[in-house]
């Protein structure tokens, strides 16, 4: 800054004025950088953008170049926020902060003496890097390109921290490196691994997820052509070439599959940023103090999961704070941490998602829900006594609770769970829940990676040939007499001193029983064992699920078809909404019953 | 109805009589295909089947208009129809012909025609020596058939 002209008033006016709006902006930018941290939201970080965009060019304008390079490099790393190449992550939002405090500083210095007195430089040089997360430190790349070794590198880095220099100008120094190296070094820090991600829309990833749908048919088909071949024409050099290449298109058609999928990932991240506001704020109007932790937050699950899950899990983190976690004051009483604590885990399990959200808040009043269940007439007595812990605490995912206020009262649970649970099986996963009273509660929320293709058990039912999931899917069993018993016209299958109720599928899908079954299989969904009786079982397939259409609406018990290799369509069955099926006629009886017994008194 | 006052219709019989639809609603027809039953589905849904790696719903014209039962035979045709976005096939019995039709020939339908409803009617066609029913095909498969498809799913 030329102090000639500061002696001009007009000047100092000027750069008063600057001082002023630029301290409004920074102290505007500052919350806006806070609340980013608890939610991605694009008009907050278009208004840090511009007021730090603001600032470059107003400091650059009147010469203070040590303030606007600054903003300059700030602006450069909000830039990529703004344009979602990058997420606001904990170490982009610590240096933001750290550029506010410096900005400050820098127009404390030019209001005192017109002089910028900060230091900037390992502020900037951070910034640069975190605009550029790919960018290896040149460091490292001095002894990948074995100009020096790993203990010189120590020790230059040591000298660094000493004398706050940059590296490249020790090791200079240090003749451990000529200047055209490091330029040609320099160089290609900068442009290393630009061009490693594109964009591409959506919608052509969904054509492709078709297309390599599509291709999974014809590779079942040409399997079934395959076999058809080995088993009618005799052994012959044609059959063994068309078996090899069949493997081989296997194998391809499995990568290709995978890979697209992937491409189609997105990681839970993208939803658990809401989170922490959003627990905030419930804390804030229900007066209650949580501390949340997230883990898992990287496991990626299928774009149009992460989209439909939001709701559902939005609604049960608002029962958990709402119901579940007490008040301060009732935890104290209780002998409870005052804190209470709201976890949720992300991580895979095989080839699911699992999301578990906890709080070790007042948990499930068995006895309560219980009560209620019978008050309601949702079911009977002896139905409630006849069920263990777990499945009465499922309860609360039953239609009918929901709508009673009171019910939260007693259960601290209920309100709009049914929908969760519909919500959640429509992705073809499961929710379930856990708790023991006056300590904790978990909700479970298992979900498939992908909705397009998944592993199909194709078993035959009647005269049909049907898919059931195989995620639904844990065993298959030979189908005994001896160990099937008759409980309240109910049968079911003694197993290694199990006792599972077998679901009659033939009946639910009024399909003529035929009594030929010959084999059991033993489904898992949520915490419920149960077994379907199947005529035979074919085997394990890939199949892609296409609905059955707008004009045939939903069918329960129908999760969808698919299309085989001979070309035949085999429809898939919805195990969840068969139980829950079986569960809804129970409970329309009861509430029939119990309607007309108000009636009749 | 269009300008020139001439209609196209695919035409095809069930029993004895003679039905009409008109030609742009058509997308193909086809031979008997395997179908796959829908258990639960309404008595006249015959079931889905896979056209070329789509699957759509077969609808029973003979059971949807009220006629017998008919073992299906090599005449058998499946009529396959875009409805307002919903592709979806029908069955009847034989497919005889496109037709060119005046518009002036056709005349509204009369209150019954041997016991079909008349509102999935939408004229009857009069040729030299034959009657033929045009049907309204958005009609004979309308909403509240998906209605009554949902309801049946509830329960």
């Amino acid at each position: 800054m030329n102090n000639e002209s500061l002696e001009h008033e007009e000047m100092k006016e000027i750069i008063n004025d600057f001082i002023i709006e630029s301290l409004e902006l920074i102290e505007n930018a500052t919350q806006d950088i806070i609340s980013m941290e608890a939610e991605q939201d694009d008009e907050i970080i278009n208004s840090i953008f511009r007021a730090v965009h603001t600032i470059k060019g107003t400091s650059s304008f009147l010469g203070f170049s040590v303030l606007s390079n600054l903003a300059h490099k700030a602006e450069d790393l909000l830039g990529l926020v703004r344009k979602k190449e990058l997420n606001m992550s904990k170490e982009i939002t610590d240096a933001l902060l750290e550029s506010m405090d410096t900005m400050k500083l820098l127009i404390e210095d030019i209001k005192t003496d017109y002089k910028e007195k900060q230091d900037t430089e390992q502020l900037v040089h951070k910034l640069e890097v975190l605009a550029n997360p790919d960018r290896k430190p040149l460091g490292e790349m001095f002894v990948e390109e074995k100009i020096i070794t790993e203990k010189e590198l120590e020790k230059v880095l040591e000298k660094q921290k000493q004398e706050n220099k940059k590296i490249g100008e020790i090791v200079l120094e240090e003749k451990l490196i000529t200047d055209k190296q490091l330029e040609n070094l320099l160089n290609k820090q900068r442009t290393k691994r630009e061009d490693q991600t594109i964009r591409i829309d959506v919608k052509k990833l969904d054509e492709m997820m078709n297309l390599v749908g599509e291709l999974v048919l014809g590779k079942n088909r040409l399997n079934m052509v395959k076999n058809m071949a080995k088993r009618d024409i005799s052994k012959s050099s044609v059959v063994d070439n068309l078996d090899e290449v069949t493997n081989y298109i296997e194998v391809i058609t499995n990568e290709l599959q995978l890979s697209i999928m992937k491409a189609r990932l997105v990681p839970l991240s993208k939803l658990f940023n809401k989170v922490p506001r959003l627990v905030r704020d419930l804390c804030n109007s229900f007066n209650k103090d949580v501390e949340l932790k997230i883990t898992g937050e990287e496991t990626e699950l299928d774009r149009t999961l992460i989209e439909s899950l939001h709701d559902p899990l939005i609604h049960i983190i608002r029962n958990s704070v709402d119901h579940g976690i007490e008040t301060r004051e009732e935890r104290i009483k209780k002998g409870k941490p005052e804190r209470g604590t709201l976890s949720i885990d992300a991580y895979n399990e095989g080839n699911n998602v699992v999301i578990d959200i906890f709080d070790d808040g007042k948990g499930i009043d068995i006895d309560g829900l219980k009560k209620k269940v019978i008050e309601k007439g949702l079911m009977s007595e002896n139905e409630i006594n006849d069920m263990t812990e777990k499945e009465i605490m499922n309860l609360i995912f039953i239609p009918g609770l929901s709508t009673a206020k009171k019910i939260s009262n007693v259960s601290g649970r209920g309100v709009g769970m049914d929908v969760v649970k519909t919500n959640i099986e429509k992705m073809n996963g499961q929710v379930y829940v856990d708790s023991v009273k006056n300590q904790w509660t978990r909700i479970s929320i298992r979900l498939p990676l992908t909705l397009a293709i998944m592993g199909a058990l194709i078993v035959e039912i009647g005269h049909e040939l049907y898919a059931i999931p195989l995620n639904n899917v844990i065993e298959l069993v030979k189908l005994n007499r001896e160990y099937i018993k008759t409980v309240d016209k109910n049968e079911v299958l003694m197993l290694r001193n199990e006792i599972v109720p077998i679901l009659d599928v033939a009946r639910i899908m009024s399909l003529s029983d035929s009594g030929k079954e010959k084999y059991i299989v033993i489904c898992k969904i949520g915490d419920k064992t149960l077994g379907i009786k199947v005529n035979a079982v074919v085997g394990q397939e890939e199949i892609v699920i296409k609905s059955l259409g707008e004009f045939m609406g939903n069918i329960k018990g129908i999760g969808g078809a698919s299309i085989r290799g001979d070309g035949k369509v085999i429809l898939i069955l919805d195990i969840p909404a068969m139980i829950s099926d079986r569960y809804m006629e129970k409970i329309n009886k009861r509430r029939e019953e119990a309607l007309e017994y108000k009636y009749a008194v | 109805m269009n300008e020139s006052g001439i209609r196209q219709l695919v035409t095809f019989k069930i029993e004895n009589d003679e039905f009409g639809v008109d030609i742009l609603k058509v997308q193909e027809i086809n031979r008997m295909m395997n179908i796959t039953r829908i258990p639960n589905a309404p008595d006249f849904v015959e079931g889905v089947i896979n056209l070329r790696g789509k699957i759509i719903p077969i609808v029973d014209l003979r059971k949807k208009l009220g006629f017998p039962a008919k073992e299906y035979d090599k005449s058998t045709r499946i009529i396959v129809v875009e409805l307002e976005g919903i592709v979806l096939g029908f069955i009847v019995d034989s497919v005889s012909e496109v037709l060119r039709i005046p518009n002036s020939t056709i005349e509204p339908p009369p209150s019954i025609i041997k016991g079909i409803e008349s509102e999935f009617i939408e004229g009857v066609g009069k040729l030299e020596d034959r009657l033929l029913i045009l049907l309204e095909l958005k009609k004979v498969f309308t909403i509240s058939e998906h209605k009554s498809l949902e309801d049946l799913s509830m329960n």
